[in-house]
């Protein structure tokens, strides 16, 4: 009972540190452009909705789902754990009785719900702006959304475990890995949490009316195995995380 | 009185890959308050942090009372004020200690009451909804130890915990830690203020080059030191027939005449006592004053380091 | 006791003090701040680490330079190596932009290094509180600015300017005469003039961006959207709308066309015609920046 309210209090106290974090109304910047962009384009007004939506489509492909899901996770999932870390507050919870592993699992879920809600809330309110393309592609790509964000989450988690400068490490990771790695043709794409992300997002709009992409770049993952690659993901490095959490010490000597 | 809870650490040896940061440590550490001594990179953070749990020995064992110091059984029975300056600086002092007393798994109003005490016993009941960016020095240390105290731990360790507080804060500080340890708790002190642990500690504990040079009382530590030459001020309206009389004693060294005092170094204080006494009867010297000048904790730590190195 | 044993220090540079006069004193105190910051920079494994990522793309140029330059390659290796990297095996060739490139192409990773260092250099100074001790000293609040600005400047440099100048070096040493860099001699000044755009506008963005964001997370949001979010947005507006001027949007993409100033080439006619806009811009968004960090500066000074 002790350790529920102690779990409780540390999930809350991560929550309202990050909601509350300059992070929050930096993340709004690249959603309020977002907006711009939308507005400006109004894909709601073409005379062609299949070419609407797959035009809309490439934008949530290209950029909601390339750059602001990983993004908003890097935000709120380097910035949990990793905050405590380059703030040297780590120490006040390690030298409570709360275990290790549920400190980690505190931040996880306190991270979880804010990228959730960021990605999630951003892409209703795209497809709201869309109009009738946005209807739609709000259902298609839902799912591939929460696979990724979770996923993402889990991973930059594993970084801010890992490494001291975990948002680095994470920038490098999504920078090279997801956009540069992510967008060679053949296998080497993989290795991007993205991939798989996009390749649900695929399957989900080409009865919708996205054109299926030149197999040459990009050869979309099965959805049901690119489902499963994701959860892997996600729970693979929660488990990494978690182990290098308890068994790691993260002091400088002195 | 509450019941005690020891502190022990057994054969501990912590590495920092190539470096070695406490080397084959075996120490007790049991109720009422204990200085930890040593100059930088002595290795007293290092056996703060392994009895804090926060690091594993590489090698031995850190205790507190029957528990591994990692776990969390342990955790509930410590208290830890650390030498880190750093906080959840958008809290207030109130909301800090609260919510850090709260994850020892207190209900609000349990945590609420408990901070409450901690904040009065501490001096900062009245200063406690300042937010912490904008307190002093001083007022953030006081918050340190609150947040340390308010789940009544049975063993306490404090590193530099008196850094930044003015001397009348000090007084109560000390004033604080003596009613804990009276009530039964190991308090491990961790301090540069040699002066001040000297006041404050029943024991003290010296620390060079990660290990454990000498333990106990700073008496006890004096009388290790029967080889090292002590310091002597005799204040008397004869100081040259004094001089005269002391300097050729056969253990005297060094003999300074300034007025009305004589200084002077011995090889061996026992002797050079009994034979002053003779001295003043034969000669009817007027003594004023007689005074050790290097038996505090300061030259009792330079000598122990000394004789390491 | 007298305020000289105190060791405090007039605000003002002047003639005979330790710094030397008010030129030469300012000069040493811009050159501490300097060097300063790259040493706490540099003493980073993670900066080192982005070094490395970073050099890798020098690494290929460099083997690409010498298949060329060495090599006896079928032609339509050849050219297809040319095409991919821009160089041209004539001599003053004026569509030889591998250099230009080279420098674009680092772009991600300045990117990246930028904002890890906005986080440690300026923003540390804000967050620990550590910008008193350098006004403390006989530092202005000109010299701070300066100092911070001219290391990050040098910083960008060593992702981009230093390894193409190698790189121009590299392929007139692998010729058998001195004729590429004779003929080619201006692509030193175009080097130094791109990279100092470069360097300049990254720099003051960077440390307006930090002075106010503080801590790593916000920074490389703000960051990774400036030069990453805005360039796709503008991208795809252009392409979709069929204005040219979206392109604008994207900052790398005016640094592009100032920097093709410099070199006097450019892709298309239309890029020619969006390099002055594009320049404006770039002037007109720095000069914001140094207003707001000349600003916060200020603030700190005042409250400190």
């Amino acid at each position: 009972m002790r350790t529920a309210r102690a779990f409780l209090t540390l999930w809350l106290l991560s929550f309202r540190r990050l909601f509350w974090s300059i992070g929050t109304p930096m993340l709004l910047l690249p959603i309020v452009a977002c907006i711009m962009f939308l507005v400006r384009r109004n894909y709601g007004a073409s005379d062609d909705p299949v070419q609407a939506f797959h035009a809309f489509s490439m934008f949530l492909l290209t950029v909601f789902a390339s750059f602001l899901v990983p993004l908003c996770a890097l935000a709120f999932g380097t910035a949990g754990l990793g905050g405590d870390r380059e703030d040297r507050t780590l120490l006040f919870l390690f030298i409570r009785p709360l275990p290790r592993g549920l400190i980690l699992l505190a931040k996880y879920f306190a991270a979880l719900p804010l990228v959730l809600g960021f990605t999630v809330g951003s892409l209703w309110i795209f497809c709201k702006l869309a109009g009738a393309p946005g209807r739609a592609a709000f259902d298609a790509y839902l799912p591939a959304t929460l696979y990724m964000s979770v996923a993402y989450t889990s991973l930059f988690h594993l970084f801010a475990a890992l490494v001291r400068h975990s948002t680095v490490a994470a920038l490098i990771y999504a920078v090279f890995m997801e956009v540069l790695l992510g967008n060679v043709p053949g296998i080497v794409k993989r290795v991007a949490v993205n991939y798989y992300g996009r390749s649900l997002m695929y399957d989900a709009g080409v009865e919708h009316g996205l054109n299926a992409p030149d197999a040459q770049w990009f050869d979309p993952y099965p959805p049901a195995d690119a489902r499963t690659a994701l959860w892997a993901i996600a729970i693979g490095a929660l488990v990494a995380a978690w182990l290098v959490f308890r068994t790691r010490e993260y002091e400088e000597p002195t | 009185m509450s019941e005690s809870t020891e502190l022990t650490f057994e054969n501990v040896t912590k590495f920092y890959g190539p470096v070695i940061g406490v080397n084959d440590v075996s120490l007790r550490v049991g109720p009422g308050i204990t200085g930890l001594l040593g100059s930088n990179g002595a290795g007293k953070s290092t056996l703060m942090k392994l009895a804090s749990g926060r690091l594993k020995p590489s090698l031995g064992e850190v205790r507190v009372g029957p528990h591994a110091a990692r776990s969390s059984a342990a955790k509930r029975l410590l208290g830890y004020c650390p030498d880190v300056n750093a906080f959840y600086e958008e809290m207030t002092g109130r909301e800090f200690v609260e919510t850090m007393t709260r994850l020892y798994g207190y209900s609000l109003a349990e945590a609420r009451r408990r901070t409450q005490t901690a904040l009065e016993r501490t001096g900062m009941a009245d200063r406690a909804e300042r937010r912490l960016k904008g307190c002093s020095h001083g007022m953030r240390q006081r918050i340190k130890l609150a947040q340390a105290i308010a789940h009544d731990p049975r063993v306490l360790l404090l590193d530099e915990p008196l850094t930044g507080i003015d001397p009348g804060g000090r007084r109560e500080i000390n004033e604080l830690l003596r009613a804990l340890a009276a009530d039964g708790l190991t308090v491990l002190v961790s301090s540069h203020l040699l002066a001040e642990v000297e006041q404050l500690c029943d024991r003290l504990v010296v620390v060079v080059n990660g290990r454990i040079l000498a333990e106990g009382t700073l008496g006890e530590l004096r009388n290790l030191l029967n080889d090292e030459p002590l310091t002597i001020r005799l204040e008397s309206p004869q100081a040259r027939l004094a001089a005269a009389l002391v300097v050729a004693l056969p253990d005297t060294t060094h003999v300074t005449v300034r007025n009305d005092s004589v200084i002077l170094r011995t090889r061996n204080a026992p002797a050079f006592f009994a034979e002053l006494g003779r001295l003043v009867a034969a000669h009817q010297l007027e003594v004023r004053r007689l005074e050790t000048l290097d038996s505090g904790a300061e030259a009792v730590f330079g000598y122990l380091q000394r004789s390491a190195t | 006791m007298g305020i000289d044993a105190a060791h405090y220090h007039p605000w003002k540079t002047n003639p005979g003090g330790k710094l030397g006069g008010p030129l030469l004193g300012a000069w040493r105190g811009v050159a501490a701040v300097v060097r300063t910051t790259l040493l706490q920079l540099m003493r980073r494994k993670a900066y080192w680490a982005i070094y490395a990522v970073g050099i890798s793309q020098f690494v290929v140029y460099w083997v690409v330079i010498y298949a060329l330059t060495q090599l006896q390659l079928p032609s339509g290796t050849q050219r297809g190596m040319l095409n991919t990297f821009g160089f041209s095996i004539e001599a003053a060739d004026p569509q030889d932009t591998g250099y230009l490139d080279f420098m674009e192409q680092q772009s991600y990773v300045v990117m990246i290094m930028l904002a890890f260092c906005g986080s440690l250099v300026v923003g540390s100074d804000f967050r620990e509180g550590t910008l008193p001790f350098y006004l403390s000293r006989r530092l202005e609040r000109r010299h701070y600015i300066l100092g911070k600005l001219i290391a990050l400047v040098g910083l960008i440099w060593l992702f981009t300017v230093l390894p193409a100048l190698i790189l121009f070096l590299e392929y007139g040493m692998f010729t058998t005469s001195t004729d590429y860099w004779r003929a080619n001699w201006r692509v030193v000044p175009s080097i130094l003039g791109y990279g100092t755009i470069l360097g300049v506008v990254l720099a003051l963005w960077l440390a307006a961006i930090s002075a106010y964001l503080q801590k790593l997370a916000p920074i490389a949001v703000v960051w990774s959207s400036l030069f990453v979010l805005l360039g796709r947005l503008g991208f795809m507006l252009s392409r979709e709308t069929g204005i040219r001027e979206w392109v604008l949007l994207d900052p790398w993409k005016d640094l592009r066309l100032a920097g093709r100033l410099c070199f006097g080439q450019f892709r298309t006619a239309g890029d020619a015609q969006l390099s002055a806009t594009a320049a404006w811009i770039l002037i007109c968004v720095s000069l914001v920046a140094l207003l707001a960090l000349i600003r916060r500066v200020r603030a700190v000074e005042v409250s400190a």
